[in-house]
């Protein structure tokens, strides 16, 4: 038998075909590379800006008077004409007075086919007391080294080296990492930041500083003796610590989603988050769940999750769940007992609870399935999907859609600027959305029932059984008395028209089938339509697996 | 309430409007509940229609001459008796009349369905006026020479005044506000249609049709083709800017997010300002991931979007999903 995990001959021909290319394009491009060197007075208390958008720049301190640059340009293209155009479109500039000197790379047409690109890298010596600005957005590094004065940094991606810099550092990077090295306890503030990157401090074992540090995502690590901690309120993301007992100067560190590590060189590092109290929440429970995933996301959820890692993910929990996390998505297959779920970033993914279940997130969709007690769901941000509502409950978003399969207890939707749709209703039901349509079944076997829906520039329908009796009252606030419209399948209506601070009101009050229970329907600038149909039976979940 | 026979006798009126005002509400509200009654009513109407669009043909001079010659015959006759005798009609006469009429309007409605405007081998011509093309206005003056005689439909002429003559001119007016209906046919990126999809996306005044059912229009009609408009990008800009409502204001995002990045420096600002300033989060969230979107298929690196995520993703006093999301999207663009 052939092994089947071989690769095609035909297609390896054109794997083999295709890196052949790739090498040949490779080859064809060509490079023009220049040294440049120019030495200039430079006054000792003065101030030298760096502008480079690609390539490195290296700055180091020294006891001269002079500004000494070093430039290596290089332009790479795919032919000649290439090669001068980007050369053509590439200015170096030295400027300024001996007080303050600009040094600007400047691209003044990027390429727009990438047939030909550039680079110039910097070495730079300088007086040690300057103080630098560097800006960069591509550098392949940033080094500054040995410099007294005040060091400003800012970059896209690559990594920022600074050494022994005395002077107040400010150094803020998108992507990159960021390296912070003292030969000697620090004595000035200093603030480092990247969104994307990590940064590490090394100093020596008897600094003694206060660390301001904040991760979202990412770790504390130190090697230094401190004392402090998280902020007392949940969700905290910054960390104060006292190293060495020291109060001043102030090092702040911060990062998104990287981690941060300040400590002396040699010594063995210790997570901040996995000792004492760690961040205010819970552990971080994790188990395989690939195989309880994809069952929940086929069987009980509405829509698959969007959320492909999860910081706590669990398949089965007998009794009830807590948990809270300052960010990230949370996974639960089967929860016995109550959940009671928080996140301040995140998707919450559930797929049965047997209790009663409170979700909550200050960002993100919820994913729920069949909830068998009462339901309590909120996010500030994204869409609500719910399978079943068997308790009825409350679910609300700020801004997105609610998609309720079925509801077999009272429920009150609410939507900040979406559609809210109901596919199932056996109980009393409150909506309201400040923009959107509004869909709402009653089940087939509901009689009368208390109906309170309302929308704002959007339409309202509501599908009856046919005999369901009630005491309807539907307005309809309107700028044409032309366009909107309210229409019922069910008689008993009175339409009355008025004029309302300049609007038309249009009002359908009256008794369906002799009256009932109330529905109130209001929608603003759209039509209400009553639809009275046999619906057929619905069948909320399949049968449990 | 009236019943529906009564009600299909009335339609014939209602459609001449010469039924009394309490009648036509009456029926206008049978038409509303009443779902059989409401597919006669639209097939009265546009059969209706359908006859005032069928093109007139112009009499043959001969027959018209034979025609005069009749009625000559007929006019030195002695005077006509002023009591005409009773005769009673058959039944089958009715019969025949109302089988004409009704071959008549369902001949001309299956002509109006299945036949397009004939194209004459020589197209007409007026020599001396210059054709203008229609244009959408607010008001508009016209010399009647550039008015057909001929009014098509029965359109609604409402607030009519009539001008004195001009001295020396001799021209008088009637001014008057017209309802009709108007419906432009064209390519999606016919500068005329652009136009006017732009002003009904930024002056929503029309309740049968909602914005976001409008911006969704746009979406699927412009989302999948090489170029949209900058007319269009700045009016879903404008929505995303001076919307009230979330719900609108999030599809606008979404819009802006599909369509072609052709058009992106419109498009960047608008979501650089949602990202900035708009209150509700879900449509920052969606302003990132669209600016996330234009920073990766632009041809340039835009410091504005990159210090816009950047800011957002360090605010501490943002939704921290918001943050996240900012710093995902950094991580994400290419240099």
């Amino acid at each position: 038998m052939k092994p089947k995990h071989l690769l095609h001959p035909a297609l390896l021909a054109l794997v083999v075909l295709g890196l052949a290319n790739t090498a040949a394009e490779a080859q064809q491009r060509r490079s023009f590379a220049q040294k440049l060197n120019k030495q200039v007075a430079f006054d000792p208390r003065g101030t030298l800006v760096i502008e480079n958008p690609l390539g490195a720049v290296n700055v180091e301190g020294t006891s001269e008077s002079v500004l000494d640059i070093t430039a290596n340009w290089v332009v790479t293209g795919v032919d000649d004409a290439a090669i001068a155009e980007g050369r053509r479109q590439t200015q170096i500039y030295l400027g300024g007075t001996p007080e303050n000197r600009l040094l600007r790379s400047v691209i003044v047409q990027p390429s727009r086919d990438q047939s030909w690109s550039v680079s110039v890298s910097y070495f730079i010596k300088v007086p040690r007391s300057v103080h630098v600005n560097v800006v960069s957005r591509s550098s392949e590094g940033i080094s500054i080294s040995r410099i007294s004065g005040n060091v400003n940094v800012r970059n896209m991606t690559g990594p920022i080296h600074l050494n022994s810099v005395i002077g107040l550092i400010r150094a803020d990077s998108v992507n990159g990492d960021i390296y912070a090295t003292y030969k000697l306890p620090p004595t000035v503030n200093a603030i480092l930041s990247t969104v994307n990157g990590h940064i590490q401090v090394t100093t020596p074992s008897d600094a003694s500083f206060t660390w301001h540090a904040e991760t979202l995502k990412g770790d504390f690590l130190t090697s230094l003796p401190l004392r402090g901690g998280f902020s007392r309120h949940p969700g905290a993301t910054v960390y104060r610590a006292s190293v060495n007992g020291g109060t001043s100067p102030i090092l702040q560190t911060v990062t998104m989603t990287g981690r941060v590590s300040v400590g002396a060189e040699g010594l063995p590092m210790q997570s901040l988050l996995a000792s004492t109290q760690g961040r205010p929440g819970s552990a971080m429970p994790q188990e395989d769940v690939t195989p309880s995933l994809q069952r929940v996301s086929d069987t009980l959820l509405v829509q698959p999750p969007t959320a492909s890692s999860f910081v706590a993910q669990r398949n089965l929990i007998n009794g009830n769940y807590k948990f809270e996390t300052s960010l990230g998505n949370v996974f639960l297959g089967e929860v016995r007992g109550n959940a009671d779920i928080t996140t301040r970033a995140g998707e919450i993914v559930i797929g049965r609870v047997g209790g009663s279940c409170d979700v909550s997130s200050l960002g993100g969709p919820l994913n729920l399935g069949d909830i068998h007690g009462v339901l309590t769901a909120s996010t500030a941000a994204g869409h609500v999907h719910v399978r079943a509502a068997r308790k009825g409950g409350s679910i609300s978003t700020d801004g997105g859609n609610v998609h309720v399969v079925h509801a077999g207890g009272p429920i009150t939707l609410h939507s900040g600027g979406g559609d809210i749709i109901l596919q199932n209703a056996t109980s009393r039901v409150n909506a309201e959305t400040k923009s959107g349509d509004i869909s709402l079944t009653l089940d087939r076997t509901v009689r009368s029932q208390t109906v309170n829906l309302r929308s704002v520039d959007g339409n309202i329908v509501l599908n009856v059984p046919p005999g369901f009796a009630a005491d309807v009252d539907i307005t309809i606030i309107t700028s044409s008395d032309v366009a909107n419209r309210i229409q019922s399948q069910l008689p008993g209506l009175s339409i009355i028209r008025d004029q309302v601070g300049g609007r038309t009101r249009i009002r359908g009050v009256g008794k369906f089938n002799g009256g009932g229970q109330k529905v109130t329907l209001m929608a603003e600038d759209g039509n209400v339509h009553v639809r009275s149909e046999n619906t057929p039976q619905m069948v909320v979940l399949p049968p449990r697996q | 309430m009236v019943d529906c026979t009564a009600l299909k006798e009335r339609l014939p009126d209602l459609l001449t409007e010469t039924i009394d005002k309490a009648g036509r509400e009456e029926t206008h509200r049978h038409i509303e509940d009443c779902e059989s009654c409401q597919l006669e009513w639209i097939a009265y109407r546009d059969t209706w229609r359908i006859l005032g669009e069928l093109p007139e043909v112009a009499v043959p001079a001969r027959a018209k001459a034979r025609f005069a010659a009749e009625i000559e015959k007929l006019s030195p006759v002695a005077p006509v008796a002023p009591v005409v005798a009773f005769r009673h009609r058959p039944i089958a006469r009715w019969l025949s009349q109302a089988a004409a009429v009704v071959v008549l309007v369902g001949g001309s409605f299956f002509l109006g369905q299945r036949t397009s405007v004939p194209e004459y081998q020589t197209a007409a011509s007026i020599d001396g006026v210059s054709s203008l093309p229609f244009s959408i206005a607010e008001t508009r003056v016209l010399p009647a020479s550039d008015v057909s005689p001929e009014i098509q439909g029965r359109p609604q002429i409402q607030n009519v005044r009539f001008l004195e003559a001009k001295s020396g001119s001799g021209d008088v007016g009637i001014a008057f506000d017209v309802t009709s209906h108007v419906t432009v046919t064209g390519k999606p990126e016919d500068k005329s249609l652009v136009s006017l999809l732009s002003y009904v996306l930024q002056n929503h005044d029309n309740p049968n049709l909602s914005r976001s059912d409008t911006i969704e229009w746009v979406r699927e009609t412009y989302g999948s083709r090489g170029v949209a408009d900058p007319a269009i990008v700045k009016a879903l800009a404008n929505v995303l800017k001076n919307d009230t409502h979330e719900g609108v204001r999030i599809k606008a995002v979404e819009t802006l997010n599909d369509i072609p990045p052709a058009s992106a420096p419109e498009a960047r600002l608008a979501l650089i300002e949602a990202l900035r300033n708009d209150p509700n989060p879900a449509v920052r969230i969606k302003a990132i991931e669209a600016l996330a979107n234009l920073a990766k298929s632009g041809d340039s690196y835009d410091p504005a979007t990159v210090d816009m995520l950047r800011e957002k993703a360090s605010q501490p006093d943002e939704n921290l999903y918001v943050r996240v999301k900012a710093a995902e999207a950094l991580s994400q663009i290419n240099l």
